[in-house]
């Protein structure tokens, strides 16, 4: 069953300076499955960040209909409570507040009892290797610590649905591989809808059950079936991402 | 914060803003002093009238200073008003309204010394000027030095308060 529902979404700006129009979003109309992992690529400037704004309600589509589980995350804002995590390109932590207060601040804006926010932030700092820096502030951690902290705060509300906007991009290569790699254990481990935006391309393969390929500005142009098999096989997986390659280069 | 979260009542706000900071603290002075009889009123409204439009400036600046990232971040969450304000911008405007008392509480201590001085008959400003008439340099350097102490104070107090506020600041 489709969990989240896209149908012929448009997203235009107008700029503030001048009445320019700037189309982000051209056409988007496609479903995902529940459960399923869902890897978003396209160039740079594409508009991935936007669908990924319009998908958790931070903005307003100009026209066309999405729906999160039957609703719309924008008009219904606060139907989605709860449902749906996001972990940014850069980690947003609250620079006054320690790692452990960070990453409860979503069972806080829901409400759970204070020893339970703490039992499950704990849980997930800990999983992901924070548990001797619950303590700390966001300024006395890497930057790879910080985008673990990051991503506890979006799983310790249990979401049913999981939004990464290029989560890794700015890490090191050894730090982004191995928290990709525990990001996917815990996605599989815990049954979620994942939404990956990313424009790396091997990232895509080798996360997703589906690739949604984006051209500029945001259209569909391709949606692949990523064969489970094919992930443990480079020269497989070379030749998908040519294959996306192309059709990035044709559009 | 009012201002802040009501573009509407901003506009009304920032205009009377402007003129109360445009007036000249002496006029302030002579209009409390013409106004009304009790001199802990007057000490008061001036105070009021002087510094709540710095402590307003700053305090929206920095609301508006916080960053679109933290926003969009926590309205992620969906939380409600009440929420939102409490777990993000009270925090996030503590260092501007810490440094705003600093800069505040120089400006409040001379301002009622000045209170004191013209419309009083009491107080460190009032001394001042009974040293004044009495041509006593040594009384005006004793009460000067006298404020310098309570200024300084005013700022320990503050900086220890900054310092446990903002242990986050590394």
């Amino acid at each position: 069953m489709a969990i989240i529902k896209v149908d012929v979404l448009r997203k235009i700006y107008t700029q503030a300076n001048s009445s320019t129009k700037v189309i982000a979003i051209d056409t988007l109309t496609f479903d995902i499955e529940e459960h399923e992992i869902t890897s978003i690529v396209g160039q740079t400037g594409c508009g991935k960040s936007t669908f990924l704004n319009i998908l958790i309600g931070l903005e307003k589509p100009t026209s066309g209909k999405l729906l999160v589980d039957g609703v719309a995350p924008y008009e219904d804002f606060n139907s989605l409570k709860g449902k749906m995590g996001i972990v940014f390109q850069q980690d947003r932590l609250l620079p006054w507040r320690r790692a452990l207060d960070n990453a409860k601040i979503g069972l806080e804006v829901l409400g759970y009892p204070p020893e339970e926010q703490i039992k499950r932030a704990s849980k997930w700092l800990s999983r992901l290797g924070l548990a001797d820096f619950l303590n700390a502030y966001p300024s006395e951690l890497s930057g790879g610590m910080r985008q673990r902290v990051a991503l506890a705060r979006a799983l310790c509300i249990d979401p049913k649905i999981i939004l990464l906007d290029e989560a890794f991009g700015h890490l090191d290569e050894v730090t982004a591989s191995k928290l990709r790699k525990d990001f996917l254990e815990l996605v599989y481990s815990t049954k979620k809808t994942a939404v990956f935006v990313t424009h790396q391309l091997d990232e895509a393969i080798e996360r997703g059950d589906r690739i949604i390929v984006f051209g500029k500005p945001a259209k569909v142009l391709a949606e692949i079936r990523v064969d489970p098999s094919i992930k443990e096989d480079q020269s497989k997986i070379q030749k998908m991402r040519q294959e996306i390659q192309q059709i990035l280069d044709r559009n | 914060m009012i201002k802040y979260l009501s573009r509407k009542l901003e506009n009304y706000i920032s205009p009377l803003i402007k003129l109360i900071m445009a007036v000249p603290v002496i006029c302030w002075i002579l209009f409390a002093v013409l106004w009304f009889s009790a001199v802990e009123f007057r000490i008061f409204f001036i105070l009021v009238i002087v510094c709540c439009p710095v402590f307003l400036i700053d305090i929206l600046d920095a609301l508006k200073g916080v960053p679109k990232d933290l926003r969009d971040m926590m309205l992620s969450f969906r939380p409600t008003k009440m929420q939102y304000i409490r777990k993000l911008l009270l925090p996030a405007i503590v260092p501007a309204v810490l440094t705003s008392w600093k800069i505040n509480l120089s400006l409040a201590i001379r301002v009622v010394t000045i209170v004191e001085l013209v419309g009083a008959v009491s107080g460190i400003g009032f001394a001042l000027n009974i040293a004044q008439a009495n041509f006593s340099v040594a009384e005006v350097f004793a009460w000067t030095i006298v404020l310098i102490i309570i200024l300084l104070a005013a700022q320990v107090l503050v900086s220890w308060v900054e310092s446990k506020a903002l242990r986050w600041r590394v």
